[in-house]
């Protein structure tokens, strides 16, 4: 009974584990230099919610850790690659789900941001997913074509009063 | 056979090095990062004659926003008298004993010579993986009015005046080629001696670069602590027009003066570079004539500059 009793507390809490994202994988276009690659590191820590970042200088692969208790911006992210001088060549999230059911090329609320899943079949997601994030900020042109008719199906449609940023990303 | 082996000796260390666009001279497409405030101190040198002449650059950089980036430079120099002597040029055309080349007998005083604004817009990005093609325009505007005793205007120290141009700059692996080309239009400067008003005519000019830059060490990063030593060689010109020289508004022409004719000249700039810590930047160049010279300076000159960004959060 008494063990009963623990592993349904352990189920609980796992069930229960904060929806959050946790670390951003970005990869750097357009640079060779460590100077370059320090400029990024410093633009993006300039961010509230980044906690650290951590560059590859050879890969130019900045390996970004939010802070728990802060709003994350996927799309400052990207602002501030290319506030250093530089762009985006792909960017994925690592996301911790909590059983979400996602339809079919669903959608995603998340601290009022909307996260739309392309070319998805639904299925339960649950724990740590990286999502690749889709679209001109996020990766570099010959990426970009091939996403280029992305579009929000219906039932993702927010209400007038969204204001939030919408995503388009894919479950990798 | 052994041209093929000191081809080889002489292009191997080359092949260890990546491309690098820091150029020591000449501005590359790319612009500083947003909000970033970079210093540089640029010195050059060059003996003369009787004296060594100097110039010293205190430039501000700042990045205004990704694509635009705002540039101020102090200029101060030994290469100019506070007004020109009453023969700078007389009125058969013939100079006194003072242009650039003829001994002078007097030291020039340090002076501040100009200040320099340019503002640089990067309208084109196209990057990839360690590569990138981009251009720029920028627009340059300086104030001051120097007693600059040749036709070739410098809106870095000599001139006030205005300049605009494009640069392009191509950045693959292990190569980095930037050219630009760009106008210059002069302001005039006018003094009064006893007998008349003097107005000096600079040359309007066209300059151009193209620059190579490679990053030799380190082979591979480890950190950002490790130092950088990147090589350089750029091919720095001008063509300029010929001084006009009025006195009173009527035209005097001048006689057999090279220094106040029309000219162009391309000059060969080596440079080592070295980056500490990812930031502290020390670059060490000299130039040297490759076609033609120019009449400013007396080569070679020498370049020392030091550079570092400031980041503010």
């Amino acid at each position: 009974m008494k063990t009963k009793i623990c592993l349904l507390i352990l189920l609980l809490a796992l069930s229960s584990a904060k929806a959050q994202f946790s670390v951003a994988r970005i990869k750097v276009n357009g640079l060779t230099c460590s100077a370059c690659s320090y400029a990024t590191q410093k633009s993006l820590l300039e961010l509230d919610f980044v906690d650290s970042v951590k560059m590859d200088l050879n890969t130019n692969l900045a390996v970004v850790t939010f802070k728990p208790s802060k709003k994350i911006d996927i799309q400052l992210l990207s602002k501030k690659v290319y506030d250093a001088g530089f762009s985006v060549g792909s960017l994925t999230a690592i996301f911790t789900f909590n059983s979400y059911t996602l339809s079919e090329n669903g959608c995603f609320d998340f601290e009022g941001d909307l996260y739309h899943f392309e070319k998805t079949a639904s299925q339960i997601l649950n724990g740590a997913t990286t999502l690749q994030f889709i679209g001109k900020k996020y990766m570099d042109k010959t990426e970009q074509k091939k996403w280029k008719d992305v579009k929000i199906e219906d039932n993702c449609k927010q209400d007038k009063n969204f204001s939030g940023n919408i995503y388009n990303v894919i479950v990798q | 056979m052994k041209l093929r082996f000191l081809t080889f000796c002489a292009l191997f260390p080359l092949a260890l090095c990546q491309a690098q666009e820091l150029f020591p001279h000449a501005d590359p497409a790319s612009n500083i990062p947003k909000g970033v405030l970079g210093i540089r101190l640029f010195n050059e040198g060059y003996q003369e004659i009787n004296q060594f002449r100097s110039l010293q650059s205190v430039r501000f950089m700042l990045g205004l926003s990704s694509k635009l980036m705002l540039t101020q430079s102090f200029n101060f120099s030994n290469h100019h008298g506070k007004k020109f002597p009453a023969d700078f040029v007389r009125n058969d055309g013939t100079i006194g004993n003072h242009t650039h080349g003829v001994p002078k007998g007097n030291k020039y005083p340090y002076l501040f010579e100009n200040l320099n604004l340019n503002i640089k817009y990067r309208f084109l990005s196209i990057d990839g993986e360690k590569r990138h093609f981009r251009m720029a325009a920028y627009l340059e505007a300086a104030g001051g009015n120097e007693a600059h005793d040749e036709a070739e205007p410098s809106l870095m120290g000599d001139n006030g005046g205005a300049g605009a141009g494009i640069i392009a700059t191509k950045l693959h692996n292990r190569f980095a080629i930037s050219g630009s080309i760009g106008g210059i239009l002069p302001q005039s400067y006018s003094f009064q001696r006893q007998d008349s008003t003097l107005q000096i005519k600079y040359g309007k000019a066209i300059n151009y670069s193209l620059s190579i830059g490679l990053l030799c060490l380190p082979l591979k990063y480890k950190n950002y602590k490790q130092t950088n030593v990147n090589l350089y060689a750029e091919f720095i010109g001008k063509a300029y027009q010929g001084a006009q020289v009025f006195s009173n508004g009527e035209k005097i022409i001048i006689a057999n003066v090279p220094a106040l004719e029309k000219g162009s000249y391309i000059e060969f700039r080596p440079s080592v570079q070295f980056i500490f810590n990812s930031n502290l930047r020390i670059d060490l160049s000299m130039s040297t004539p490759m076609i033609n010279r120019s009449y400013v300076k007396s080569a070679p000159v020498y370049f020392f500059t030091i550079q570092r960004y400031f980041y503010f959060k």
